[in-house]
């Protein structure tokens, strides 16, 4: 009896002693995987050495990198440039200083970079920057707003006169719908918009309201929104509303920018003009469509973003292994209301919140 | 596995075990601290490399900086240090540049780097360009160049502080990363030191048993037998090849013949005891004769004395036959006196001769004796002394004293085999059967003297003959014990007046 204790005791040393013996082979074996596993996910920290390695380097410079607009334009340019091994860069995104268009130009000629998308304005130093641009053998892609000086190989936008055109059909259904009187129309231009493009804007709404005679019923003006300096538009536009001359304020905005719809968006919104403007915005951004939903803007013009970043890369493609490219190409545009919201499905328009 | 694990072990020398154990655990010890040593050393390394990036970032910087004020100097002074200090600078910059990974990656930090790369090449260009303008003093150039390159400048640095933040962002990341690694690792060294020396107890518990287990069985068998408990100890179990167990199989194998050892002993002490035994009864018997011989004889010595003087005396007056008789007295008394032990049949019949002598002297010839020697060289055989005389006296006393007829007694002395046969043989009244039996089963002495009487077949006449000598009985054990423990006497006797035959068988040597 004794004795079996005994060796019962024994058996129980014996099987705790393998027992712990494996548990500590398993603890090695733990850490060394273990390990293992920390010392490569840090080194992929440090430095991606896994990063992909591209043929190309192009780079998307624009005043509003952080815009939904420009995001998604990117986005698709990105997806586009995958399909290539080529990689696209937001110019300036990772930067700690912003810097204006120019000088992003100027450090994208300087970096030797295989392309550059770049919306399009009539700035002069852009123009020198583009021919220089031109001069180092860098192809250059207009996006959204053209420049015809540039020498650009090719230009990837909507059409300004269609633009209009939609603009102007817009207001003239609203206006014999709900007007009875007179209507006070501003169409707020960007100055990312060349003069050219301003103009062909103005002249196609201006057409629009001539044909159906509501010229005198219709009293159409524009301006300016300055985008240059910070924070300019948002006075700039709150100023229309609330200034000096805010009495004669329009009872129509039509806006041609992502940022102006919201910019006007929300003034109307802050100083209670709910109702007494009507808002025809740009774009499809989640606010924009929840405006839309709230009946706050009465309608957006949404462009096809994603398709014009693809169509940016194509001609970048295109040019490179043909030497030659079509020096425009036209994006679809849409219109969203309350009525098609629910059931329409933009591409871009709401794909990022 | 675990049985085969633990023979191995059991079969160990117990030296081996004990290195065994301790050359393990340290090695063990040592493997474990090798181990989480080198892991600690990989940490700190990595933790080393971490902000090496930041380092070799603002080292570019540093350089970029001296190149770009070498070179307003040397615009400010055209002074040939600036111009040397420049060439300098921009050797070391380039060297430094040359390092830098230029190729295209969706990693944004090599990006940069890339960018960073072409930039400083346009930038050391254009700077160069300055310097040729500034020492072709071409004014307008060096200007429009200084310019542009001041720009560049400017970019390359916003793109190195870039870089700077965008890395020791990801650094930290990395770092924290790292210092929760070190917590890890202190958390499995601590936990791998305490299941360590948990294990390495268990090992040294393990091995001591091992050894010790068999040890204390061993001491308790032993403690056993030392408490005389040898029948009860079971045999201890060996459980290995190591000196333990040689001893356990050397001890088990004692236990064992211990036993056969103890019997034999007892066996030897028993034999001994028997001969001891043997020795005294013997010795007592011979006394007891002696005694009885004493007791008959009072005062021997001083009797033979007398007979001496006697004979004497009878030689002076020239009675010759007295003379012989009283020669004669003396003689079967000195004989009686001396040969007590062993002497030879010769002897023997010589006293035998002595007291027939006496006796017909005495009874005026009435007894014929007739001896009848096969061969001379038989008288040599040595028995115990008094043997003869007493059946010869029997002889007379009971066989032929009372019978009307002549009485003869034969003494022969033959050879059968290997044995002198002595036969004394009477032609007196003779023995019954029983009487036979009774007095060579020894128990005709236990019977009292009437008793004795009254078993012969003639009573005796009268006057109480008191027996004179020592009996048969005494002769029978006497010559039993002298010839260990063999009956050599036997008595025939064919009925009443038939006569007696006393035969002794004596193992003859030659």
């Amino acid at each position: 009896m004794d004795k079996k204790k005994k060796d019962k005791g024994y058996r129980g040393i014996l099987i705790a002693t393998v027992v712990l013996g494996v548990l500590l082979l398993l603890i090695v074996a733990f850490s060394i995987f273990f390990f293992y596993k920390r010392i490569a996910g840090t080194k992929g920290l440090l430095m991606s050495d896994e990063a992909h390695e591209y043929d190309s380097y192009y780079v998307l410079i624009t005043d509003s990198p952080n815009t939904d607009f420009w995001q998604s334009v990117y986005q698709g340019a990105v997806a586009e440039a995958e399909k290539h091994n080529a990689y696209v860069e937001l110019l300036g995104e990772n930067l700690e200083q912003s810097y204006s268009k120019a000088d992003l130009l100027n450090i994208a000629i300087n970096s030797n970079v295989d392309g550059i998308i770049i919306e399009g304005d009539d700035d002069n130093d852009t123009v020198k920057l583009l021919l220089k641009a031109k001069e180092e053998g860098i192809p250059v892609v207009t996006v959204s707003d053209d420049n015809m000086e540039s020498k650009r190989i090719s230009y990837i936008g909507v059409s300004c006169y269609n633009l209009g055109k939609e603009y102007g059909e817009q207001l003239v259904k609203y206006v014999k719908e709900n007007v009875p009187d007179t209507c006070r129309t501003m169409v707020l231009m960007d100055d990312t918009f060349t003069s050219n493009s301003q103009s062909i804007i103005l002249t196609a709404i201006n057409e629009v309201i001539e044909d159906e005679n509501l010229a005198d019923k219709i009293t159409l003006s524009s301006h300016v929104v300055s985008s240059n300096k910070d924070y300019a538009a948002e006075e700039d536009i709150r100023d229309i509303f609330v200034g000096e001359n805010s009495h004669s304020g329009p009872d129509v905005v039509i806006c041609l920018s992502e940022k102006n719809t919201l910019c006007v968006y929300q003034t109307v919104v802050d100083y209670n003009k709910v109702g007494n403007v009507e808002i025809f915005g740009y774009y499809l951004s989640p606010v924009i469509k929840d405006a839309i939903d709230k009946e706050i803007i009465r309608s957006s013009i949404v462009v096809d973003t994603d398709q014009m970043g693809r169509r940016s890369i194509e001609a970048m493609n295109e040019y490179k292994e043909s030497g030659y490219v079509s020096e425009i190409y036209l994006i679809d545009t849409d219109l969203v209301s309350k009525d098609n919201l629910d059931t329409s499905d933009f591409e871009g328009g709401d794909s990022d919140d | 596995m675990i049985k085969k694990m633990s023979r191995i072990l059991a079969n160990m020398k117990i030296r081996y075990k004990l290195s065994l154990l301790v050359v393990g655990t340290t090695l063990l010890i040592l493997l474990v601290n090798v181990f989480m040593y080198y892991n600690l050393n990989r940490i700190t390394k990595q933790m080393d490399e971490i902000y090496v990036s930041n380092v070799t970032l603002s080292e570019l910087e540093d350089s970029l900086d001296t190149v770009q004020s070498s070179m307003a100097q040397y615009l400010n002074t055209k002074s040939t240090d600036s111009l040397n200090d420049y060439y300098l600078a921009e050797q070391q910059f380039e060297s430094m540049l040359s390092e830098m990974d230029h190729s295209i990656t969706d990693n944004q930090q090599k990006l940069m780097e890339r960018n960073i790369y072409y930039m400083s090449e346009k930038y050391l260009e254009m700077v160069s360009d300055t310097i040729d303008a500034k020492r072709g003093r071409n004014v307008e150039k060096y200007k429009d160049t200084f310019e542009q390159s001041g720009k560049l400048y400017s970019y390359i640095k916003s793109y190195i502080d870039s870089l700077n933040g965008y890395s020791f962002r990801s650094n930290t990341e990395s770092y924290s990363a790292m210092s929760t690694s070190v917590e890890y690792l202190e958390m499995i060294s601590t936990l791998m030191f305490a299941v360590l020396a948990a294990f390495n107890i268990m090992l040294v518990i393990l091995v001591t048993k091992n050894i010790t287990k068999p040890l204390h069985e061993l001491s308790i068998a032993a403690n056993k037998v030392s408490a005389g408990e040898l029948e009860n100890t079971p045999e201890v179990k060996v459980h290995g090849k190591d000196e333990v167990g040689v001893v356990t199989v050397a001890f088990n194998q004692m236990v064992s013949s211990i036993p056969g050892y103890l019997t034999r002993l007892r066996d030897s002490m028993e034999k001994e005891q028997q001969l001891k035994e043997k020795e005294i009864l013997m010795e007592a018997h011979l006394k007891d004769a002696q005694l009885k011989y004493l007791q008959a004889q009072i005062n021997p010595h001083f009797l033979f004395n007398t007979l001496n003087a006697g004979s004497q005396l009878a030689m002076m007056e020239h009675a010759d036959r007295t003379y012989d008789y009283v020669q004669n007295v003396a003689a079967f008394f000195r004989y009686n006196m001396t040969k007590n032990d062993e002497v030879t049949l010769a002897q023997e019949i010589e006293l035998v001769d002595i007291y027939i002598y006496i006796l017909n002297v005495r009874f005026a010839g009435d007894i014929h004796f007739t001896k009848e020697i096969e061969d001379d060289g038989l008288l040599e055989v040595m028995l115990p002394g008094m043997i003869l005389q007493p059946i010869v006296e029997n002889a007379v006393n009971y066989g032929i004293r009372d019978i009307e007829r002549e009485g003869h007694i034969t003494l022969s002395v033959y050879r059968v085999d290997d044995n002198v046969c002595i036969s004394i043989q009477d032609n007196g009244i003779g023995m019954s059967q029983e009487l036979i039996e009774k007095v060579l089963s020894g128990e005709y002495t236990g019977l009292s003297e009437k008793e004795k009487n009254e078993e012969k077949y003639e009573e005796k006449s009268g006057n109480n003959n008191k027996e004179n000598g020592i009996g048969l009985n005494n002769v029978i054990e006497r010559l039993r014990l002298y010839f260990d423990g063999k009956n050599n006497v036997d008595i025939i006797s064919s009925g009443k007046d038939q006569g007696t035959e006393v035969i002794i068988t004596l193992p003859y040597k030659e």
